[in-house]
């Protein structure tokens, strides 16, 4: 089997316009992830009744189901029941109109929602319950510990956790390709089969994700020593 | 004044607290003795309600709270007016020590910034330790990091601070510059109530001494009577440990 570099070249070239998808799609989901995680997390750690219970239960089935199926049992649900939907609150939008991205962020941000809120709950439960009496005992309020002292320690600890996930969601962002979304990945198979250079398009794309990836792991790093010499976490 | 009457507490099957009552005068420092597991800190903690008391009440400054049906504005208000010193110091690890003390006084005192940092350094000075102003916990030893809890305390000027076994967590040397600093502060007329093991202490500074064991008080009187003339032999076999050594 011979390797052409040209057509490594090509599809490198091809794949990487599609950088951008891959990134608003994985980005998206780790925005989400982040604000639901947190929450959820928050619901969690103070065993807020009803609902933490449903999100324990929530989670424990969808933590056990791959990704892959939740996005394609998710794309079959919305294109069956979407129209109907939409006519039955008065929308005039239509499933085939609707902007191809928004079941893949659905579905990426459904994963990190999970693995944030499980984070935040163990970044949570590293901080100790020693300082939050303290805040308690000179009459601070909840929402004021959370604020004042819970995030701002909890938040650099779960930042490795946090470039992780994103690193998990632009890889998992390769199966936007069976909902009809082109992505890199998606840009780089369909320029293989033209050429009928599977090999080439396959590295080239493969380079893509390493370099992306690098990137958000270089930066998280930055970002966390930086936070750590703020902090002074380093020396506790 | 502070005064709490039939304060009970239960975990489950095992009832930690049978009915214990406590009244301290302005300016009195009363210390809490007694073995581990005596109900000593679960009584302090029910005070500040970190515990939640099953029954009983509590009056800080003239407002009367039922501990089995205190809401939280209630709760907050007395909080505010109380303030707790930890065995293991308890900063606010993500805050300086200047800042330890500021954030207090502006979230749950609603008082400015400016004011809040002189009042800070004050608080400091008073622990000798204004060099110290913005370094966080974890550069603090544990003695520097517990005068810091006390300044904290101090700082909000309550009707009472509430001290949790200030110095078990410290060693012997560091245990006189704090036990030191509490002398200070009982001199100046601050009204206290301390769980300790420090048996000299507890002697040379309550006004009244209290025995705890079992979930009740055993014994209540001055330090001079309780040291030295105890009632009860429970009160005495306990002290005897102490006052032989």
């Amino acid at each position: 089997m011979s390797f052409k570099f040209e057509f490594f070249i090509k599809s490198f070239k091809i794949a990487s316009q599609y950088i951008g998808t891959t990134l608003e799609v994985a980005l998206s989901g780790l925005v989400i992830g982040l604000i639901l995680g947190l929450v959820i997390a928050l619901i969690r750690f103070y065993n807020v009744p009803i609902l933490s219970q449903f999100f324990i239960g929530f989670f424990t089935i969808l933590k056990a189901i791959p990704i892959v199926l939740i996005l394609l049992a998710t794309y079959l649900i919305f294109a069956k029941t979407f129209d109907q939907f939409a006519a039955g609150i008065g929308w005039q939008m239509k499933f085939k109109d609707m902007n191809p991205l928004v079941i893949p962020i659905f579905c990426l941000s459904i994963l990190s929602t999970i693995g944030l809120s499980e984070t935040f709950r163990g970044t949570f439960a590293s901080i100790g319950k020693g300082q939050q009496d303290a805040a308690k005992s000179i009459g601070m309020g909840t929402r004021q510990i959370i604020v004042r002292i819970i995030l701002p320690q909890a938040l650099p600890v779960a930042l490795p956790m946090m470039s992780n996930t994103l690193i998990g969601l632009i890889k998992a962002s390769a199966l936007v390709s069976m909902v009809g979304v082109v992505d890199i990945f998606a840009a780089a198979k369909i320029s293989a089969q033209q050429n009928y250079r599977f090999l080439e398009a396959y590295l080239a794309v493969a380079l893509i994700y390493w370099i992306l990836n690098s990137v958000i792991e270089q930066g998280a790093g930055l970002l966390e020593r930086n936070l750590n010499r703020r902090l002074r976490r380093d020396a506790a | 004044m502070m005064t709490a009457t039939n304060v009970h507490k239960r975990f489950g099957k095992h009832e930690v607290l049978k009915g214990v009552d406590l009244r301290v005068e302005p300016g009195q420092v009363i210390c809490i003795l007694g073995p581990s597991g005596s109900g000593k800190t679960t009584f302090l903690r029910c005070l500040n309600f970190l515990e939640s008391a099953d029954q009983g009440e509590l009056t800080v400054d003239g407002q009367t709270v039922n501990f089995n049906k205190v809401n939280q504005k209630d709760r907050l208000a007395i909080r505010r007016k109380t303030a707790m010193v930890f065995q293991n110091y308890a900063l606010f690890a993500n805050k300086t020590a200047k800042e330890n003390i500021m954030l207090p006084l502006m979230s749950a005192q609603k008082m400015s910034k400016s004011e809040s940092e002189k009042r800070a350094l004050e608080g400091l000075e008073k622990v000798s330790l204004l060099e110290r102003a913005d370094f966080y916990p974890s550069q603090l030893s544990g003695g520097q990091q517990q005068r810091i809890g006390i300044a904290r305390a101090l700082a909000i000027n309550p009707d009472v601070i509430l001290f949790d076994e200030p110095t078990s967590a410290l060693d012997p040397e560091l245990v006189g510059q704090v036990l030191g600093l509490m002398k200070d502060i009982a001199r100046s007329g601050v009204t206290m109530v301390v769980v300790t093991h420090e048996m000299q202490f507890a002697y040379e500074v309550s006004d009244q001494v209290i025995f705890m064991e079992g979930g009740v008080v055993v014994e209540q009187g001055t330090p001079e009577a309780l040291f030295y003339h105890p009632k009860k032999s429970r009160t005495k076999a306990f002290l005897s440990r102490y006052m032989n050594a």
